[in-house]
């Protein structure tokens, strides 16, 4: 054995450079089809060679890997290479599938749990029955064609799992999925919608978070908001359920609010009444303030229940953001005369996070719980500042030490000096 | 008052004349000299930098009560002891300042010898140990730049170490010790502080004791122009004449020390993270400046060296004529003795572009 | 008793000189005093005690400079977690009614082996080891 394989490789050592040399002769065509053998029998004969694209799409394709062919979408017969012989009728071919064909030509699969457990368990199988509830599959089922249909955002012949980067329905990819027919003024036309929505959503802290910073977990997609294949635009009392699902302490403080029956009294879509919806921004302490424009102004007026609490609010945030400009200058005195003030820094840190928290009670629309946060606000603020104040009078005390003991070296000097003197001469 | 403080003094020495040759101390020193001329100024730094040195030994002590030498707690015991310790800020930043006044001090000393001719023979072996010391004093320094953990202080060692990985052959085995296995990691801190606290203050101990000796051995060296003008020859005895005025310099030291140390107290940044990528503007202290910006005008590649290499090299060689100094230049040829010294100048201008251009960089 | 200026200026001398020594001998003696305070440099801290902690609880602490969460579980073990969200560094709690650990800004959730299970988080909590020592409980990094 030991004997065949050491005679193997002298053999392949002497023939190497040769065997080489045929590899390069090659064409890679020929690694390629080692690698998966593409289902489709003999369509690809020809549509291989006239759709030079359809090859590379389809060898990308989940279902080219989970062995499905043409045939199970178009029909027709695979086994014949005649083109004739393999669209004969009788083989149920239907060429290329209309919007309407296509819903149902993957809905067929992909609603069939048992088909679908044995290939992909994880997969959900109520895409259909979903998309029919959707805006896309109500136009669609009146006869509208331009609508979304599955192969709009997953594409025909190059579908990838949602998790593959290149999938246009991966998180990141999906607002310009979207945006390639809302955001079409033209296209959009007829269906009497706006068509700013993509353009508001980049500008977005959701449209930031996702296409800046990536955060493909954290922020939301147009789907994370509309539903993927039930997209539709929410209903006014959905709208905290919608935006609760990540802001959820936010939601249930809002929905524990006296605010929460009297939105609903007026219609007010909750969360998008005051932070809007596509352009959602980063929230500002001066929406409080009680001048035109502010949030609370929408609906209150200088002097009632509303707008005390929210000049209450407002000034509570300004004086904490006040304090923290005094720590911070403070600190940062204290740092450039080589104090360590990591002490109070962590104090400054504690405060910090209690202001995110006291933005979000802000939603409980209430005085006393807004008050209780603030004092654990500024008992942090306290303690850093005096953390600030001590690490100065350290500096004093340091100065004054210094000034002691020069004071001391300048008498010995002196009377060193004096003693030099007193020596008798260098001859 | 008969027993006035003298008398009690008495006793003590009379006690002590009784065991020991005090006596003999005494005479030998009532004759130990310093020789007065315009250039008696520099003869200070050499008392200065061993002072600044007993300092060093001082402070590094009292600093290892509470530094911690692991990768895990370095950055924050120092910190401990710069925010929480009593005085601990006082002891690490007169410790730090103390470093760096000793390798300018140590500087000075060398090129106030070297500018006076005091390495001439039979002074070449002083020159030479003198040179061996101030190489321990920068290798101090490099090994206790690190000792704090910090960003800066990390990937300064890591371009340091790089430097030393160029070397031909030895360089990298060499860099490989020195940083504890390929990188400068978590395992390389306990090596520097090895070396740091053990093995350069035993090797500087040996050095300062056989420089010392020898300059004992052999006397001050005098101005040249003394041999062909007895008339002009001037000195004052080192005991006390000398010796108080070099303590009332230590004294001033001191002192420039603790100012320094209260108004620019040493700072100590964020700890190092081998992970991170480096900062931008790494630099390492400026003793090391001028060789990292000479290193950086290496064009990539000298004939068949790297550039780097190349650098070294020159180094290297410049280096060896610095230690040869005394055998190049025996005072028997004036031409000779005015390239040398030419030569010594154009060092200085050459180090300190070299520097600046490094701190503007 | 007769005083030459020789000797007043010695007398001076090492008045100062000794004045001046301790000046410069008090900052060391104080250096060595240990502060009261123990380090920063944690390697470990006391989080809870055993008896503090009811099963199925958790509370914040601070491990070194970090807010730092221990839960004790249903089962009555000890696990412990530096308390950033690995989200956008909210600090997290615990939340008796899901058994989870909670992130309040956006929902985050983890489970008591810090396993990112809801949620923006992208990835676990960095865990910290929990020692039992009789009734106290401590905490150390992760070795």
């Amino acid at each position: 054995m030991r004997f065949l394989a050491s005679a193997l490789v002298i053999v392949s050592a002497a023939f190497g450079p040769v065997a080489w040399a045929d590899e390069l002769d090659e064409p890679e065509e020929a690694v390629d089809s080692a690698e998966i053998e593409l289902p489709g029998g003999e369509c690809l004969a020809c549509h291989l060679t006239t759709d030079d694209k359809l090859g590379e799409l389809w060898k990308a394709d989940v279902h080219a890997r989970a062995g499905i062919t043409c045939v199970t979408c178009h029909g027709g017969d695979d086994t014949k290479a005649d083109k004739d012989l393999a669209k004969r009728p009788g083989t149920k071919y239907r060429g290329a599938l209309t919007p309407r064909q296509v819903v149902d030509s993957c809905g067929g699969c992909h609603s069939d749990a048992e088909y679908m457990k044995e290939r992909k368990p994880l997969l959900p199988i109520d895409q259909l029955e979903k998309y029919w509830t959707s805006w896309h599959g109500k136009l669609l089922k009146e006869g509208e064609p331009k609508v979304a249909q599955c192969a709009s955002c997953h594409h025909a012949h190059g579908i990838r799992e949602v998790n593959d980067a290149k999938s246009p329905v991966y998180a990141s990819n999906v607002p310009a999925t979207c945006a390639h027919c809302h955001a079409d003024a033209e296209y959009m036309r007829e269906f009497g919608i706006k068509t700013n929505q993509y353009e508001q959503y980049v500008e977005s802290v959701h449209g930031k978070a996702l296409l800046e910073k990536n955060d493909v977990r954290g922020a939301p997609a147009c789907n994370d908001c509309h539903g993927n294949h039930g997209a539709a635009p929410p209903s006014v009392s959905a709208i905290t359920h919608i935006c609760g699902a990540c802001h959820s302490y936010n939601a249930e403080l809002f929905l524990g609010s006296p605010l929460a029956p009297a939105f609903r009294e007026r219609s007010l879509a909750d969360c998008v009444a005051c932070h809007g919806q596509h352009e959602i921004t980063h929230t500002s302490d001066s929406w409080l303030e009680d001048e035109p424009g502010g949030a609370c102004r929408k609906c209150h007026e200088t002097g009632d229940e509303g707008s005390e609490l929210a000049l209450y609010f407002a000034d509570s945030m300004e004086s904490v953001h006040q304090s923290f400009d005094e720590i911070d200058g403070l600190l940062t005195e204290a740092e450039t005369k080589g104090m360590d003030v990591t002490e109070a820094e962590d104090y400054v840190e504690a405060a910090r996070q209690g202001l995110m928290q006291a933005r979000t009670l802000i939603h409980a629309f209430s005085k006393p719980v807004m008050e209780e946060k603030l004092i654990e606000i500024s008992a942090n603020q306290a303690a850093a500042l005096e953390a600030g104040y001590s690490a100065l009078r350290g500096l004093q005390e340091r100065r004054r030490g210094l000034a002691i003991s020069t004071l001391l070296l300048l008498l010995l000097t002196i009377v060193v000096a004096i003693k030099i003197r007193m020596l008798p001469p260098t001859e | 008052m008969s027993t006035s403080p003298e008398n009690r003094d008495r006793a003590i020495v009379a006690w002590a004349k009784d065991r020991y040759p005090i006596a003999k101390f005494a005479e030998w020193a009532k004759h130990k000299t310093v020789p007065v001329g315009p250039n008696a100024f520099w003869y200070y730094f050499g008392g200065i930098t061993l002072f600044l040195f007993l300092i060093q030994v001082g402070t590094g002590i009292l600093l290892m009560f509470y530094y911690k030498g692991s990768a895990d707690t370095a950055f924050a015991s120092v910190r401990f002891i710069s925010a929480k310790v009593p005085f601990g800020w006082l002891i690490r930043s007169v410790h730090a300042w103390s470093a760096n006044l000793m390798i300018l001090s140590a500087f000075i000393h060398m090129f106030s010898v070297f500018f006076m001719r005091a390495y001439r023979k039979p002074r070449e072996l002083t020159w030479v140990s003198g040179i061996a010391l101030l190489g321990l004093l920068l290798g101090f320094g490099f090994s206790g730049y690190l000792l704090p953990w910090n960003e800066l202080a990390f990937f300064a060692t890591k371009v340091g170490t790089d430097i030393v990985g160029v070397i031909p052959v030895i360089g990298e085995p060499i860099m490989y010790v020195l940083r504890g296995g390929e990188d400068v990691t978590g395992s390389t801190l306990p090596r520097f502080f090895a070396l740091h606290v053990a093995l350069f203050p035993a090797l500087l101990t040996i050095f300062i004791a056989g420089h010392l000796f020898f300059i004992q051995l052999q006397g001050i060296h005098e101005p040249g122009t003394w041999k062909a003008h007895p008339e002009q020859r001037k000195t004052m005895p080192f005991f006390p004449h000398f010796f108080m005025r070099e303590m009332l310099l230590w004294l001033i030291t001191l002192n420039i020390l603790a100012v320094l140390a209260v108004y620019f107290p040493a700072e100590l940044g964020v700890e190092a993270d081998p992970f991170a990528p480096a900062p931008a503007g790494i630099k390492p202290e400026w003793y090391f400046l001028a060789t990292f910006e000479f290193l950086k005008y290496m064009p990539a590649h000298v004939g068949p060296m790297e550039g780097e290499e190349f650098g070294l090299l020159i180094i290297s060689i410049g280096f060896l004529g610095w230690c040869l100094v005394p055998w190049i230049d025996r005072g028997r040829n004036p031409k000779l003795t005015k390239i040398v010294m030419a030569a010594g100048v154009a060092i200085i201008v050459f180090l300190s572009i070299m520097t600046y251009r490094g701190f503007a960089a | 008793m007769k005083f030459d200026r020789r000797t007043i200026v010695n007398w001076f001398l090492g008045g100062s000189a000794f004045a001046w020594a301790g000046s410069v001998i008090f900052p060391v003696l104080r250096y060595l005093m240990p502060p009261p305070e123990q380090e920063a440099a944690v390697s470990a801290v006391k989080a809870a005690t055993l008896t503090e902690m009811a099963p199925n609880s958790g509370k914040i602490f601070k491990f070194g400079r970090k807010p730092a969460l221990i839960v004790r579980r249903s089962d009555g073990t000890f696990a412990a977690f530096l308390a950033k969200c690995t989200h956008l560094d909210c600090v997290v709690q615990y939340r008796k009614d899901k058994e989870r650990i909670w992130c309040a800004c956006h929902d985050g959730l983890y489970d008591l082996n810090g396993t990112n299970v809801g949620g923006p988080p992208p990835r676990p909590l960095d865990a910290l080891e929990v020692h039992m020592q009789g009734d106290d409980v401590y905490v150390t990094r992760k070795s």
